[in-house]
């Protein structure tokens, strides 16, 4: 449904509310305004519930791993990787549901991040070892 | 690259899911593809980390291709075995037909 008639359906229901206080003599005016309130209110909720639904975005896997795999990867293979991780979890979500797919990409970024880390914890470790190394050999030399 | 180098069992089967794939071959295929031929499941991080080991090794060279909106706008990385890849992949399978070989001859478990 439109916006405009969302806000026309908005406009009736606040003029019929105006007219709720007629006098008794008016009774069959005033049931049916309050037929008409109840069914403005309803369609505006079928609205609002539309609106949600359209909104709402497009299902993507429970948890930002992205962040966890930039602590350790460059932003290229950290980019390729969430979307290879992403590619895989809609295909999986199609043929076994989200909750299926959810517990399958839990265990693949928990499972991940593990050789990911160690991999970056040998690069840090080999440069920490080069560098003691060197400080080593030029105590030496100076000594 | 030394040709006499040997590959593990994992090595093996990414290299094979390189060279079967083709061009399709990048990230998501290849974990699949691993996955498939290992009979088990593996963890991507691991794919990915063996996969820079061996391009270091120059068994493998790799290239980013162009972001998709299936994938969130992001770029696959895209795999194709060397010609030093594949002769180290056809010496460790000749290893292991080897070893299949020899065990039948005493009719061991193969």
């Amino acid at each position: 449904m439109k916006r405009s008639y969302s806000y026309l359906l908005l406009l009736l229901l606040v003029l019929s509310l105006c007219l709720v206080s007629l006098p008794n003599r008016y009774w069959l005016v005033s049931d049916v305004l309050t037929l008409l309130q109840l069914l403005m209110i309803g369609l505006m909720l079928i609205d609002l519930l539309l609106l949600c639904r359209r909104s709402a975005p497009e299902q993507r896997p429970p948890l930002n791993a992205e962040f966890l795999f930039h602590l350790f990867l460059d932003p290229k293979n950290c980019d390729a990787l969430v979307g290879d991780l992403e590619e895989r979890y809609r295909t999986i979500r199609k043929r076994f549901g989200t909750g299926r797919a959810n517990f399958w990409y839990w265990v693949q970024v928990i499972a991940s991040i593990g050789p990911i880390v160690w991999v970056a914890a040998k690069r840090v470790l080999r440069t920490v070892s080069g560098v003691a190394a060197l400080v080593e050999v030029w105590r030496r030399i100076r000594s | 690259m030394a040709s006499n180098d040997t590959l593990g069992t994992f090595e093996q089967a990414i290299l094979t899911s390189v060279l079967l794939l083709g061009e399709n071959a990048y990230g998501a295929t290849i974990h699949e593809k691993v996955e498939e031929l290992a009979e088990g499941s593996k963890s991507i991080g691991s794919v990915y980390t063996a996969l820079d080991r061996l391009e270091q090794k120059g068994y493998v060279r790799s290239w980013f291709g162009d972001p998709t909106p299936e994938r969130g706008g992001r770029a696959k990385r895209y795999f194709e075995i060397t010609g030093v890849g594949q002769r180290v992949l056809k010496a460790s399978m000749k290893v292991a037909g080897n070893m299949i070989a020899g065990l039948k001859e005493i009719g061991g478990v193969v």
